[in-house]
């Protein structure tokens, strides 16, 4: 074997010969006496012999045991998972929407709790008590601002959706998981 | 896997039949290059990965992600680098992510094994579990090289476009990977005859 800068020659000229003889069957016993001379005396050959005899072998071994699934079954498994990728695709813009839409809704429903300090501290009737004594002040406060009634309009319908934005994000990432 | 059935296959037909192009490749050219490439990849998927089961699952991915990607190829040649590469990155991913069989599959004992018989089949047995674990013993683009090249009979332009290496390093590396597994082999010749 030749060394050029450090580069092995990697092969004697013989590899394409001894594959043939391998590949036809010919090796060991039918193989020529001057190919089985060289082989004595050269490791690289003796090397690609060992491979390529075990490789073969089991590439015959594993092919008669290999099991393949049908054409069809193969294109129309391929086909519903496209299909379901693109519905998914599709309908993550929407959920991502709903997903921001949800997390304004509880900032602001959070940020008007800790603006009113009462009911925060106190039962559920005493609350509700005091939101009733509360919001008409407050829906009085928004009609007095241009645009406020539609703000409150906005403000609420946020309130009520965003739980149920969030229960159908959830659903859909639980779905993705 | 389970087998399918003439009913099974005739209620594919009329579904696929009913719905829209999915893919760019029509389905007769993809039954043609499918009866084509189907089982030289399962083969190699199975002995990438040590195991039936999962060559079984990265068969359908490997089509799957073939079709999806929609790519112009140049011919057949083209075409199958393209699977045979795609098939590789996923069985390489999986082994990152930590999905692996026992890379030594044990004949009698492994996913696919038949139960070793006397005589031959013995000696079969014996000689696919030393192979095994000879390429246990390589790295992964070793024991990918060193199949494609002298199982599946593949050019060093055909494993240099389906691994990503350049073709011009293709044959030293095959070189390095041929005498390390041939070095392994006769290490556990040796071994035996030692015992």
């Amino acid at each position: 074997m030749r060394l050029t800068r450090g580069v092995a020659d990697v092969d004697c000229g013989r590899e394409e010969e001894i594959l043939d003889v391998v590949a036809t069957g010919r090796w060991p016993a039918r193989c020529d006496a001057d190919l089985a001379a060289h082989l004595e005396h050269c490791q690289p050959c003796q090397d690609l012999v060992a491979v390529v005899t075990a490789l073969t072998g089991e590439h015959e071994s594993a092919w008669a045991e290999a099991r393949v699934p049908s054409s069809t079954m193969v294109w129309w498994r391929a086909q519903v998972k496209a299909r379901e990728e693109a519905a998914r695709s599709a309908a993550f813009p929407i959920a991502f929407a709903q997903g921001v839409a949800a997390a304004c809704g509880v900032w602001i429903a959070v940020s008007l709790l800790r603006m009113a300090p009462g009911p925060v501290s106190l039962g559920w009737s005493s609350a509700i008590a005091y939101l009733s004594a509360v919001l008409p002040d407050i829906s009085a406060a928004l009609s007095s601002i241009p645009g406020g009634t539609a703000f409150a309009a906005l403000l609420a319908g946020s309130l009520v959706l965003a739980p149920i934005a969030l229960l159908l994000v959830v659903r859909v990432v639980l779905r993705e998981e | 896997m389970r087998d399918v059935t003439i009913s099974d296959i005739e209620r594919l037909r009329s579904e696929a039949a009913g719905t829209a192009a999915v893919f760019e490749m029509d389905e007769d050219t993809f039954r043609a290059f499918y009866d084509r490439t189907a089982r030289p990849l399962w083969v190699y998927l199975a002995r990438l990965t040590g195991s039936g089961d999962l060559a079984d699952d990265l068969l359908q991915e490997s089509y799957y992600r073939f079709l999806r990607a929609d790519a112009r190829h140049e011919g057949e040649v083209h075409r199958r680098h393209s699977l045979f590469r795609i098939a590789t990155n996923l069985a390489r991913d999986g082994r990152r992510r930590g999905i692996r069989a026992p890379l030594v599959p044990l004949p009698g004992t492994g996913d696919q094994g038949e139960p070793a018989a006397p005589g031959d089949a013995a000696a079969d047995a014996d000689r696919r579990t030393d192979l095994a674990r000879a390429m246990a013993g390589l790295k992964p683009r070793e024991r990918e090289m060193l199949w494609l090249a002298y199982a599946q009979g593949f050019t060093h332009a055909d494993i240099a476009g389906t691994l990503g290496v350049k073709a011009a390093s293709v044959r030293l590396l095959l070189f390095r990977a041929r005498r390390k597994l041939a070095g392994l082999l006769n290490r556990r010749g040796s071994e035996k005859v030692a015992r």
